[in-house]
């Protein structure tokens, strides 16, 4: 069946680009600030100037490293059949991360995050069939300590959700205890096999590896939870003012970290992401959904495709600072620009103004227009039945379709997508606002957080993990006002 | 020829301030249209290399250079959001509506010349008097 796609480089291009990024790998490196990575890309046979913490790899490495990159990753899922298989054949989807800010869906204030937004954003990601996942969209930095902060949001997304966990791990010591509330939450699975959490590791544009963080990542990567390679360069800030230069520079961050985690477990899964932002000029503010980011994201989907990666980028990210006209539009934009170089992850549900404040709202508008997406991926179907040319020949000049069986019978096939917060209703019903679907989708997260409740984890799981936490809290002399629950 | 910009209820209403709004969208996307061009200059080799790691590119000939090619917007905010509360929070739209009113009050199409206007009202009035319209 015929589906769109979009595509924007040359077999040239690709291939220019490649070589560049080689080149920068080479002769430029990246910097590992921990002892540890660099003795292991030291090894590998990478030129290691300790001083200076500059590594620089050899060409054949960064082959052998891209060559064991598997295409096919699986994220798993707590409950059965929420499985993310990403072989290039969909797009999933998962709420975005990690925003500093949360948008109260009863007082529509913007405030600081806590515990129960994190709880609320899981138990309507588990609700609502459009999103796939999970991530740690908000940092409850308003009632756990910062050094807590991953593990409490872990504890918190396994209780509230069925789905795969996408999150973050930046501490290594947090690694085995992570593991151990995963083998709590899942004892019968094998999470080698079956991961049902995946996080992201972050390198700093322009070429930095930074110490605490790479830890975790090779202390995941070890344990072979998958990790997806996150870089976000500003193009004109921490990235070149050029497209193209910012995407070889971003390659080469991503790339560097996943020769660091091939050496440190071959089997490891990685996703790498194409996502960047640039430098705004004249306000100083980074901005994500500018038609410069939307050529940049395809060029890096189209790269990391290049490479036999699964990919990842932002869907829905926008510089809005409200859910209106303009947030709209630009979320659907980038939304659209994902989607149709088939990435395998969009992540992005949910945020506003460039995942600066997470919007329970924007995420049901958002699932929404999945919906509208996964329309545009089904196609047009070519055959006898949807050509139809023996009703075009029945009905004939100046009749109508209305009472002919294919009509029916493609209507509750699905043909047509049917909206329900995006109402395509009458002009009176605009006028008297019941068709507004941000009215809509409030009232939508309202039934659905009051009426869902999530799979529950095995007996005495969710006490086992508080007391995990609690123990974690006091070793390291701090204190949470509340538990995961 | 891509036909709709105004456009509300699929063609039923017409909106002025939709076509200012939908002028801004068409500009982005022939943004886009242009594609990223790869070349030695534009991968930026020789700065990524100069800048190295963990410092910025504001000081770099091509950042100069680069910020004359970068899309502009006149209704997209891109402000920071101090900025945009200062100036009252201004929605989208409802700035698209200030645009389509300015450019009504100050805007002056240039007018055809007058032989040629008078020649046009010729034609109109006497196709009004061919249908009756006139007498």
């Amino acid at each position: 069946m015929p589906s769109p796609a979009l595509t924007l480089l040359t077999e040239a291009d690709r291939e220019h680009l490649h070589e560049a990024t080689l080149k920068v790998l080479a002769e430029t490196g990246a910097r590992f600030d921990s002892p540890v990575a660099r003795a292991t890309l030291k090894d590998a046979g990478c030129l290691v100037d300790d001083e200076a913490a500059i590594v620089r790899f050899p060409p054949d490495l960064v082959r052998w490293a891209l060559s064991a990159v598997s295409r096919k990753v699986v994220l798993a899922s707590r409950e059965p059949g929420h499985d993310l298989v990403l072989d290039g054949s969909r797009t999933h989807t998962s709420s975005t991360g990690i925003c500093p800010y949360v948008l109260d869906i009863r007082t529509g204030e913007q405030r600081e995050p806590e515990l129960e937004d994190l709880a609320q954003i899981a138990r309507l990601v588990d609700v609502l069939p459009e999103v796939d996942a999970c991530t740690f969209s908000v940092s409850p930095t308003r009632d756990v300590p910062s050094e807590l902060t991953d593990l409490a949001s872990l504890a918190c997304v396994l209780n509230n959700t069925g789905k795969h966990v996408h999150g973050q791990l930046v501490r290594p010591e947090d690694v085995p205890v992570a593991l151990e509330m995963l083998r709590l939450a899942a004892p019968e699975a094998d999470l080698t096999v079956t991961a049902i959490f995946s996080s992201l590791y972050c390198p700093m544009s322009p070429l930095v590896h930074g110490k605490a963080e790479v830890e975790a990542a090779m202390a995941m990567a070890a344990e072979a939870v998958p990790i997806d390679i996150f870089s976000l360069p500003l193009a004109g800030g921490t990235a070149p003012m050029t497209l193209a230069g910012t995407i070889v520079q971003t390659l080469a961050e991503e790339i560097s970290a996943v020769i660091l985690l091939k050496l440190v477990n071959e089997e490891c899964p990685l996703v790498l992401t194409g996502n960047a932002g640039a430098l705004d000029m004249s306000s100083s503010r980074y901005v994500s959904a500018t038609p410069e980011a939307c050529l940049m994201d395809l060029g890096l989907l189209e790269m990391i495709k290049y490479y036999g990666a699964p990919s990842q980028s932002i869907g829905f990210s926008n510089d809005s600072f409200d859910i209106g006209f303009l947030c709209g539009l630009e979320s659907m934009s980038i939304a659209t620009f994902t989607w149709l170089a088939k990435a395998d992850v969009m992540t992005g549900l949910g945020n506003i103004g460039g995942a600066e404040v997470f919007s329970l709202a924007k995420l049901a508008l958002d699932a929404e227009a999945v919906q509208y997406l996964a329309r545009l991926h089904r196609g047009v179907d070519i055959d006898e039945e949807h050509v139809g040319v023996d009703v075009i020949h029945k009905v004939g000049p100046c009749g109508h379709y209305l009472k002919e069986k294919q009509t029916l019978r493609a209507m509750r096939a699905g043909e047509q997508w049917v909206p329900s917060l995006f109402r395509r209703r009458s002009r009176e019903q605009v006028r008297d606002g019941s068709s507004d679907a941000l009215a809509l989708a409030e009232q939508r997260v309202e039934k659905l957080l009051a009426q869902h409740s999530p799979p529950p984890l095995p007996p005495g799981a969710l006490e086992a993990i508080d007391q995990l936490l609690a123990d974690v809290g006091r070793e390291r002399g701090l204190s949470m006002d509340r538990s995961a629950r | 020829m891509i036909f709709g910009p105004g456009m509300l209820e699929s063609g039923i209403t017409f909106d002025l301030a939709q076509l200012v709004a939908d002028n801004e969208l068409i500009a982005m996307t022939k943004f886009c249209r242009r594609g990223i061009p790869v070349s030695d200059a534009t991968t930026a080799m020789e700065e990524i290399m100069a800048v190295g790691p963990a410092k910025h590119f504001l000081e770099q000939p091509s950042t100069l250079e680069g910020v004359r090619e970068l899309s502009t917007t006149k209704l997209i905010d891109r402000e920071v959001r101090e900025a945009w509360e200062a100036a009252g929070s201004p929605e989208f739209y409802e700035k698209a509506r200030g645009e389509a009113r300015r450019i009504l009050a100050e805007h002056r199409p240039e007018p055809l010349p007058d032989d040629v206007a008078e020649q046009i009202h010729a034609v109109v009035v006497r196709a009004d008097q061919e249908v009756g319209v006139f007498e």
